[in-house]
């Protein structure tokens, strides 16, 4: 090959005016969506954008599943899939228990008595995710049809991990709904962290509101603790569901409380409060199945 | 007058062609590409990249553009937050191959890492920005530098041998 201009005689202008069109075009089309002018158009691409996706997806597991056909199916690997599913029951197992006794503390306190992880759910598929790191967000193969509604909690699990909060419905569609996923910077939620003193043996719950970091380059990031909260390094935090229990009307309320979110892994001074970084259980976007809680019992 | 009608035509067959190829690219970007470090290859700018070297004209533009419109559709950010940085990285090349003989590989390598750098802060800056850039810089724009000058140069190949056997733009 030669120099750009060498090799082609056409004339450089061409291109470049077709650029500054298209740029132009672009800010254009981004200074509208900002207004939301394009939100009935952008709306309606997801409901039709589906079918390709789901079944793009579809072939992408496949051929996943294929190659683990080929290099998976060994006695061992079947073995660590049973030890990693064992891993999960016990570790839920173990969470409910210990978030059981503080709310059996709040219970005695209100004189009411609720049914532990009495979710109910409906199950779905990953049928697409975002294409980079501008948005974390997945869509699924369930939607209003379904009884999804924005705000409903979307738990999942992976490699013997609890079953632990991905996200929440974002956008809803007839068949299809969108999930921000909690390490999104547009996810904040409420939640506290678990913690046992090491020298009374008390359950102790400092709260706060976690916000999602991905874009900022982080994971999660618990706010707004109490300066005087005791807490540690790897200890659960689970949700809150505060907008639940005050009764709001917003979609965060459909947040019940005490599903498992993640491990401290560090704190610090935050102003006049305290700030801890919190890691997921998981990556969000690994997983392909995923359990809607449409309500509690 | 039927002969302005004729090219009229044509100019939107044309745009109407790398559209649809675009959103091929967009689409197999998303959905069949295998994540590595948790980020996959920006298939649409490093095609804008290679075609805007090897063919000299609209074609790196144009998949930039509707790729970048598609990508929007699918990541729900506001439309034109993946096209910015795309253009400019276009504009840039034809800038530099102007200037350079564009047999050097090191060259495409150079301008899908610049590239890549541009696209990530214009994507960073149109939704909302940064306080932390160092860990923006670490898990962000190092995993998707890395992952899109490794496919570079296959990318470009395969385009080459494209090119070499269709060059004129239709």
């Amino acid at each position: 090959m030669a120099r750009y201009s060498e090799r082609h005689s056409l004339d450089t202008r061409r291109p470049r005016l077709i650029l500054l069109w298209l740029a132009l075009i672009a800010i254009v089309l981004y200074g509208l969506d900002t207004q939301g002018a394009l939100d009935p158009v952008t709306d309606r691409t997801a409901p039709l954008l589906a079918p390709v996706t789901r079944a793009l997806t579809a072939t992408r597991q496949g051929i996943g599943s294929w190659l683990g056909g080929i290099f998976g199916t060994s006695d061992l690997a079947q073995e660590n899939e049973r030890l990693k599913a064992q891993i999960t029951e016990l570790k839920n197992e173990n969470l409910a228990l210990r978030s059981a006794e503080v709310e059996n503390m709040q219970l005695r306190r209100t004189a009411g008595m609720r049914e532990r992880y009495g979710w109910q759910t409906i199950t779905a598929n990953v049928v697409g995710r975002t294409p980079d790191s501008a948005t974390r967000q997945i869509v699924i193969d369930r939607g209003s049809d379904d009884g999804l509604q924005p705000g409903m909690p979307v738990v999942s699990h992976v490699d013997g991990s609890p079953d632990a909060l991905i996200g929440l419905v974002d956008t809803v569609t007839n068949k299809t709904a969108t999930v921000l996923l909690i390490t999104d910077v547009r996810s904040v939620i409420s939640g506290y962290i678990l913690h046992r003193d090491p020298q009374s043996g008390t359950l102790l719950q400092p709260n706060g509101e976690i916000e999602g970091q991905w874009q900022l380059g982080s994971r999660l990031r618990m706010r707004q603790i109490d300066r005087q909260a005791k807490f540690a390094v790897d200890d659960d935090v689970l949700t809150a569901g505060i907008s639940r229990q005050l009764g709001f009307e917003a979609p965060a309320a459909r947040i019940p409380p005490n599903i498992p979110i993640g491990k401290v892994t560090s704190l610090q001074p935050d102003g006049n409060s305290l700030m801890a970084e919190i890691n997921p259980y998981f990556d969000p976007e690994q997983v392909q199945l995923v359990w809607i809680i449409v309500g509690v019992d | 007058m039927d002969n302005r009608r004729r090219r009229l035509s044509e100019r939107i067959m044309l745009h109407l062609r790398w559209a649809l190829l675009a959103t091929l690219t967009a689409l197999g970007q998303t959905y069949l590409l295998p994540s590595f470090l948790r980020t996959t290859t920006d298939l649409v700018l490093i095609s804008g990249v290679v075609w805007t070297l090897l063919a000299a004209d609209q074609r790196g533009a144009m998949v930039v553009f509707y790729g970048g419109i598609v990508l929007d559709l699918l990541a729900f950010t506001t439309l034109g937050t993946h096209v910015i940085g795309g253009l400019i990285t276009v504009a840039i090349t034809i800038s530099i191959a102007e200037r350079l003989p564009t047999d050097n590989w090191l060259l495409v390598l150079l301008l899908v890492g610049t590239g890549t750098l541009i696209n990530q802060l214009a994507i960073i800056v149109l939704t909302g920005g940064t306080s932390n850039w160092v860990g923006w810089g670490s898990i962000i724009l190092a995993p998707a530098a890395i992952v899109n000058l490794i496919s570079a140069l296959p990318i470009f190949l395969l385009l080459y041998w494209w090119y070499e056997r269709r060059p004129e733009l239709e």
